[in-house]
């Protein structure tokens, strides 16, 4: 991604952000949440250090090469997979688990939440292994 | 697996950053790689051992069913 490309989206999570968390403080859901004051709070956070990393990665091309070596480093990336696929493994097995206990105490509703999201994420794995079978 | 990454970069007088360097990865990968912690890919192998020109089986030891 180009450095144009990288400042747009941070501007971009800075503005929806901001947007987000006024509309949390306007409380348009009517319910007294701060839901939407949180993640605006955090896109612009997010959006905020991103655009600083930015500019020294512009001004400093030492720092520069040391984020793309970062980034592109076959043990970071093998690492960051193997973290995703333990972070899946018990997920799921945190869903399964949770949507069979809370349905004894009247938790019917979360439990059909919990279990519909289990087994999205399910349909999402075949169909990532099906084409990836097909591509390597 | 076992390999000589660590023997060989001392006696051609490399630190693990300089080394790090040459190869484009990260100082904790050199580490992780000496320490025998993390197999490196064929690209990365090969471009260690060419870089000490060797082959890469005098580099990296395969030991029996690894």
């Amino acid at each position: 991604m180009t450095v144009k490309n990288r400042v747009a989206w941070y501007v971009a999570y800075v503005v929806g952000g901001a947007v987000l968390f006024v509309l949390g403080m306007l409380d348009v859901s009517g319910n007294g949440d701060q839901y939407l004051c949180g993640i605006g709070g955090g896109l612009v956070g997010v959006g905020a250090i991103r655009l600083v990393q930015e500019a020294r990665r512009v001004k400093d091309p030492a720092y520069a090469k040391r984020l793309e070596v970062n980034a592109s480093d076959e043990r970071n990336v093998f690492v960051a997979g193997k973290s995703a696929q333990i972070t899946f493994k018990w997920s799921i097995l945190g869903l399964a688990i949770a949507n069979i206990v809370l349905r004894p105490f009247g938790y019917h509703l979360v439990a059909n939440v919990l279990g519909v999201v289990m087994c999205m994420e399910l349909v999402v794995y075949w169909v990532s292994y099906l084409v990836l079978s097909r591509r390597y | 697996m076992n390999n000589r990454i660590a023997e060989l970069r001392r006696t051609a007088g490399l630190t693990q950053q300089a080394l790090a360097d040459e190869l484009g990865v990260s100082r904790q990968t050199i580490i992780s790689l000496e320490r025998g912690k993390y197999n490196p890919s064929i690209f990365l192998a090969h471009r260690i051992a060419s870089r000490f020109g060797l082959a890469i089986e005098q580099v990296f030891l395969f030991e029996g069913d690894e």
